[in-house]
């Protein structure tokens, strides 16, 4: 039975000549998870916002939306509050009150309900998400993830028929996104709760939605089952990109037959194509061979005297003109470890060399001039003015050197870009000063596959014309394609470091999807491009 | 029995305001006395040998307030010595050391206070009264560290960039304005996205409730008949002028009668229970403990 209908539906921004939605009819069962995905301005967020008459934008609207056979337009204001739970995805924003609990009974509480009732709904929702052991704690507290818990369960407990999940895994790492997605398909299965979601990251979501929905310049492409869905785009190379990998791999190789979508199925494709001798790509020549401009010597740092130490005894040498990659958990000193780089923070013991000098001996600012820049995990932070023009003449940008395009940015409040676009135009504003070395904290957090391949690339040009890159990242995938050697950070110091290919290979989680389904069968596969070079070279 | 601070913050509310509000309008020595006795106990129990900087304070500061009363005021019959012509007498000092013991006794009170009522429990006061006010007051209290954080962040990153290293504080104080500047922007920016959040889940759509985590317990009610009871006896007591006392020109009490000996013993109960219910609930830890 359909519980959300909707019928031709179109929606127009005031001021504005395209549609924005057109023609979207889709209907979902009661119990499906629907998996809603298109690149960036697609319309995945306006048609979500349609759904939820609270978050409705001001514009030309046409068409209608049934929640179980009534019109949407037609519920009241607590109907509608209570019938649809929709969470966003910056988990700090949503959060309205100081305290855990009173988080939990906000919503309730503007339903105006008992006391009584409230307690014990806090208190089961509480349970459900194991909440129980921070719930006195300030909300200021919670890490990235427990903060998104908690929009969770505080719309949960609303008792929502409809669940509208908009991206609400995009500024969580890798673990954590798919611990929350774990819950999100708990629900669905333990309340038979419908559910809507988008996403970036596909890789996790796919394998547990019952229907894929893609979307592209604000029409429906098509809704249909994972397996087709995914069939359906092949030729539509934007959409791939953010497809699984299994997936991608599968469209390469393979004409007819079913998609597969996890690793699993992965394997047993590969095992196809494996003809019982252990294969390698030839390993390209990796050991760096430039001068060292980043030297870490047993360095040590904890933020407070009788604090533990979060730093411990880090070493690390990073050569001229390579990309280098740090992997780790969160909490694990990753963050810290390119602060301390940048002298934001101050270490007590060991060393930090920049080519060749002592970090304490750059007195001033010149360490920033020229030499070393940092893009932040919050590139929110990097911007001061009301548009990317402004910003980037302030900075001293020359456009005409970035290596990509930052005409379309240009008159934009820089607020009002999406997530892959700030992180573009963080960077020609880091770029400004000509640095030598770039530090960047998570540069492929919150930004869909398209502009994480064009970041790839950017990064891979600015290291062609010299640039020395080191980055954390929790991406896996990212890391894998333009990192010339990964380490490994764990409690506080570096635990390995290596190239991709043999870093990956010997990781069994950390690593990438391909390692994970080609490691029986090939050596030191990691990439997609690689697979599909080696399965094509082992057929001949 | 449960401490003061684990008891419904109705009955902590009611409790410092029957002992600071009568040690306040009343200035019998007696009374004040027992009040800082009880204060000061109640303090050192919670907070053992912490804030010694505290005590240290009141001391000097009780040493002040009593020598300026008599440097000032020469009233009173009993001269002690002459200080450049001027009397100092025995009545303005003990008035003085009054004043003095009353200010003390407060400022511990107050200090426990605020220890003992956190900024969650005076919301559970505010929400029953308005839940708008209560709402207003938590977003508030989450709010403001938010910004503070987010303009450190933004700073850093400034920092990082190469802006504003030079050591002028011109620029340093431009650097604060430009900061404050795209921070008050971001606060906005997310403004929305709160609102957003809280439309979403059916704010504005009904009255609120207001929920709160305390409840009123039966030793709630046990503790506020006592509070009530000896704060009675002791107004009764106090209105019918038994604590009645003037310094000048000589020390001049009422008559003591039973209800004078009444008043007394009410409010030295009512200064002392807290660190009653402090002691009760530890030895009654020890006793069970020694059991088990």
């Amino acid at each position: 039975m359909e519980i959300l209908t909707v019928k031709n539906l179109n929606f127009t921004y005031p001021l504005c000549q395209e549609k924005a939605l057109s023609g979207i009819s889709f209907s979902v069962r009661r119990g499906e998870l629907l998996v809603l995905c298109g690149a960036t301005g697609s319309g995945k967020s306006t048609l979500l916002q349609m759904l939820k008459p609270e978050l409705t934008p001001q514009g030309q609207k046409s068409g209608e939306i049934f929640l179980e056979q009534r019109n949407l337009e037609s519920l009241t204001e607590t109907e509608s509050a209570s019938a649809i739970g929709y969470v966003m995805q910056k988990p700090e924003q949503q959060i309205v009150t100081d305290k855990v609990w009173h988080e939990l009974a906000f919503g309730l509480e503007n339903l105006h309900l008992s006391q009584n009732v409230i307690a014990r709904r806090v208190a089961e929702m509480a349970s459900y998400f194991g909440i129980g052991a921070w719930y006195d704690k300030n909300t200021a507290e919670l890490s990235g993830g427990q903060k998104q818990l908690l929009n969770l369960a505080s719309v949960m407990t609303m008792h929502p028929k409809l669940l509208i999940l908009d991206e609400p895994t995009a500024q969580l790492d890798p673990i954590t996104a798919s611990e929350f997605l774990s819950v999100i398909k708990k629900l669905n299965q333990d309340l038979g709760l419908t559910v809507i979601l988008t996403e970036h990251r596909l890789e996790e979501a796919i394998p547990l939605c019952d229907r894929l929905m893609i979307m592209q310049n604000g029409r429906i492409l098509t809704a249909e089952p994972p397996r087709q869905a995914i069939l359906s785009v092949r030729n539509y190379p934007d959409l791939l990109y953010a497809m699984p990998a299994v997936s991608r791999l599968f469209l390469e190789l393979e004409q007819e037959g079913t998609c597969p979508l996890t690793v699993r199925e992965g394997r047993e494709m590969m095992q196809k194509y494996h003809k019982n001798r252990e294969e390698t790509l030839p390993e390209s020549p990796c050991q760096p061979s430039g001068m060292p401009v980043l030297e870490f010597q047993d360095v040590y740092f904890r933020y407070e005297r009788h604090s533990p130490d979060i730093l411990q005894g880090v070493n690390l040498t990073v050569y001229e003109q390579e990309i280098f990659c740090i992997l780790g958990e969160n909490g694990s000193g990753k963050s810290t470890c390119l602060k301390t780089a940048a002298n934001l923070l101050k270490i007590y013991s060991g060393n930090i060399k920049i080519f060749g000098k002592k970090l304490k001996s750059y007195r001033g600012n010149t360490l920033y001039q020229n030499c070393l820049a940092m893009l932040p995990q919050d590139v929110q932070t990097v911007f001061l003015k009301n548009t990317v023009r402004e910003e980037l003449e302030e900075a001293g940008t020359e456009l005409a050197f970035l290596p990509f395009d930052a005409e379309k940015l240009l008159d934009r409040h820089p607020y009002d870009l999406s997530g892959g676009e700030q992180q573009l135009a963080g960077l020609a504003k880091v770029l400004a000063v000509k640095p030598k070395i770039l530090l960047l904290d998570e540069p492929t957090k919150g930004i869909d596959a398209v502009t994480k391949q064009k970041m790839i690339q950017v990064l891979l040009k600015l290291k062609q014309n010299g640039m020395t890159i080191i980055a954390v990242t929790h991406d896996v995938d990212f890391a894998a394609e333009c990192a010339d050697r990964c380490a490994m950070f764990f409690h506080g110091r570096i635990i390995a470091e290596d190239t991709p290919e043999c870093f990956f290979s010997e990781n069994s989680f950390y690593t990438t999807a391909v390692s994970r389904m080609t490691r029986d069968y090939f050596r030191n596969i990691v990439t997609v491009q690689d697979a599909v070079r080696i399965c094509k070279a082992s057929q001949k | 029995m449960l401490t003061l601070e684990e008891l419904h913050p109705f009955t902590i509310m009611l409790y410092f305001v029957a002992v600071t509000g009568i040690a306040m309008f009343c200035n019998y020595p007696y009374l004040l006395i027992s009040s800082l006795i009880g204060a000061v106990l109640y303090f050192i129990i919670r907070n053992g040998k912490k804030h010694l900087r505290h005590h240290i304070f009141s001391v000097i500061l009780f040493l002040i307030l009593t020598a300026v009363n008599p440097l000032v005021s020469h009233n009173g019959v009993t001269v002690l010595f002459v200080l450049n012509d001027n009397p100092v007498t025995l009545e303005a000092l003990l008035y003085g050391a009054n004043a003095s013991v009353m200010v003390l006794a407060v400022l511990y009170w107050l200090n426990s206070f605020s220890q003992v009522m956190t900024s969650e429990k005076i919301l559970c006061i505010f929400g029953t009264v308005s839940p708008k006010i209560s709402l207003l007051i938590s977003m508030t209290l989450r709010f403001v560290p938010l910004l503070n954080r987010q303009c450190q962040k933004v700073s850093d990153t400034q920092k990082i960039l190469g802006y504003y290293q030079s050591d002028n504080i011109i620029d340093s104080i431009k650097e604060k304005g430009r900061v404050l500047n795209i921070v008050v922007t971001w606060a906005l920016e997310n403004g929305i996205i709160t609102a957003n959040s809280m439309t979403a889940r059916g704010f504005g759509s009904n009255r609120r409730t207001s929920f709160s985590i305390h409840h009123i317990r039966k030793e709630d009610k046990i503790v506020m008949m006592i509070i009530i009871i000896l704060s009675a006896v002791t107004i009764l007591s106090v209105s019918r002028n038994m604590m009645e006392i003037s310094f000048y020109p000589e020390i001049h009490t009422a008559e003591h009668r039973g209800l004078y000996f009444a008043g007394l013993s009410a409010y030295a109960g009512l200064a002392i229970l807290p660190s009653v219910l402090q002691a009760e609930a530890s030895l009654r830890w020890k006793y069970l403990q020694s059991k088990i």
